[in-house]
């Protein structure tokens, strides 16, 4: 199909391939990051009991992490829709909101030729949307109570049509996966605050503790030990896996931006949707770090230069830059917009 | 070794020729596929047209014209439905323009489109023309996409062997639909 887009835009077919490998390596990397994790772990508890060599519990950990990889990649191909979906506290949508965004996305699905994803609806004031999907299932869409509430048929379309785009071109499936292992740092690092508050407890309610003495003497419960030694272990790598999944995140969503407009044909509704989001001064309520990426536009606001440098998504006035260089002058006749 | 290279070369090329012609039965496939979601997209139109002008027709009283201009395109695109692709694109875009032109009317009738009912079938409406609309460009991407194949050599060849034939444009002008404002073909 020759498209025919001004500016810098694209081969969608080298685009995807291109994100493809990006995401096998983001992939590799998480589980290679989990595997470290457990690694120094281990090798900090054999240090600590100073009985066997530290090799020994480095081997064991990074088993024990990898495990824990292959187990949270398994869970998110069977688990990861319902997963996030509970994750973003998606419901099904109110009756009233309902019929105009059911009836935008039955549009797109005929206009898009694909099969229709179920719609959700997240109670948040915040403007915002996402997709989620496991290949070879039609995925999920979900929309904010804040999106329905700002914007205009057209740019509703616009914003739709985006996430669409994400499950057509297979993007949703990897978001899914990196959001499930992403979120596995988190439950780890929790689960070893956890660890800690039991171990005091234990120690404090019985008068015969269990404690490992190290080998310089020191009297401290091994739980107590291993949550600490796991919880900036865990917060450490979050950050890293954070800098990983943010790599191949943002040429998604350039990428999703021009397939939407394939789809709407409408690059003027996208943009004036995008700055509608940016104009709004909301802030989201229920959004969470690890599911950031998944969204429309980051529902974190980028402060300082430092973290737009480190976000998931382009900036939102480079996006709509490209999007008005796509509709160009011309191409908004007066009158054409809907009352 | 010369009779390997002759029929790996003769492999390839049947390889190719099986390659070519399921593209094309695919694409033709897509096209009727996409011309049967606007089929149902139009009849769905039909049907609308009375319960919208039933709805509407007390409160708009000296408007009877465009009410009766209305039902008529609608029972002439009904009649047409069947027939002459031709004859029913024309029917189907006078259709458009009258129920465009009503759309026109009934906003100013503010009281009208506060009415609950009314609010409902014209958003019902508004979708349905995005719908066909959307269905049209996805008939006519697919009709582009297949034509080239049948015109484009080498598939050209595959497609004269197996009589696959040029597929038409589908030319319904947009009435009530919000007009895009990019075309990208």
């Amino acid at each position: 199909l020759p498209i025919r887009l001004p500016g810098a835009v694209p081969d969608f077919r080298a685009l995807q391939a291109a994100n493809l490998r990006r995401s096998w390596l983001a992939v590799s990397l998480l589980w290679a990051l989990l595997g470290a994790a457990g690694a120094g772990i281990g090798v900090g508890v054999v240090l600590w009991e100073g009985v066997r060599p530290p090799w020994h519990g480095g081997v064991l950990g990074a088993a024990v992490g990898m495990m824990l990889a292959l187990l949270a990649t398994v869970v998110a191909f069977m688990r990861g829709e319902t997963a996030t979906l509970a994750m973003l506290r998606a419901e099904d949508p109110p009756e009233e909101a309902a019929r105009r965004i059911h009836n935008v996305l039955d549009e797109l699905t005929l206009a898009a030729g694909v099969r229709r994803p179920t719609l959700h609806w997240i109670d948040d004031a915040y403007p915002n949307a996402c997709a989620i999907g496991i290949h070879g299932h039609p995925g999920h869409i979900c929309v904010t109570r804040g999106l329905t509430e700002m914007l205009e048929r057209d740019e509703l379309a616009g914003v739709v049509a985006h996430e669409l785009a994400h499950l057509k071109h297979e993007d949703a499936t990897f978001a899914t996966v990196t959001a499930t292992l992403y979120g596995s740092f988190y439950f780890l690092r929790e689960l070893s605050a956890d660890l800690i508050e039991v171990s005091i407890l234990r120690n404090v309610r019985s008068h015969e503790p269990r404690t490992s003495v190290g080998r310089h003497g020191k009297h401290m419960p091994l739980g107590v030990f291993i949550g600490i030694f796991g919880w900036i272990v865990f917060a450490l790598m979050s950050v890293v896996a954070y800098l990983v999944v943010l790599s191949a995140s943002r040429s998604r969503e350039w990428m999703a931006d021009m397939a939407a407009v394939e789809i709407t044909r409408d690059p003027a509704a996208l943009a004036d949707a995008l700055e509608k989001i940016a104009g709004s001064g909301r802030r989201s309520l229920v959004a969470s770090r690890a599911v950031q990426h998944l969204y429309f536009v980051n529902p974190f606001p980028a402060g300082a230069s430092l973290f737009a440098l480190l976000s998931t998504h382009p900036p939102i006035e480079e996006r709509v830059r490209l999007l008005r260089q796509m509709s160009g002058p011309s191409a908004k006749p007066a009158g054409s917009r809907p009352a | 070794m010369g009779m390997l290279i002759v029929l790996g070369i003769v492999v390839v090329i049947a390889l190719w020729a099986v390659a070519a012609y399921n593209g094309l039965i695919g694409g033709r496939n897509a096209i009727r596929n996409a011309w049967s979601q606007i089929d149902v997209q139009l009849r769905r139109r039909h049907d609308l047209v009375p319960n919208l002008v039933e709805a509407v027709k007390d409160a708009m009283d000296f408007e009877q014209e465009t009410l009766t201009r209305v039902i008529e395109a609608r029972n002439q695109a009904v009649r047409v439905h069947d027939g002459d692709p031709k004859a029913m694109a024309a029917a189907e875009s006078m259709l458009g323009r009258e129920l465009g032109r009503l759309m026109a009317v009934v906003e100013q009738y503010p009281e009208l489109k506060a009415h609950a009912h009314v609010a409902r079938l014209l958003e019902e409406l508004t979708t349905t023309e995005n719908r066909i609309g959307f269905a049209r460009q996805y008939h006519n991407d697919n009709v582009l996409i297949y034509n080239n194949r049948v015109q484009m050599f080498p598939s050209s060849i595959i497609a004269g062997l197996g009589g696959f034939k040029l597929e038409n444009y589908l030319e319904i002008e947009d009435g009530a639909r919000t007009t895009p404002r990019v075309d990208l073909r």
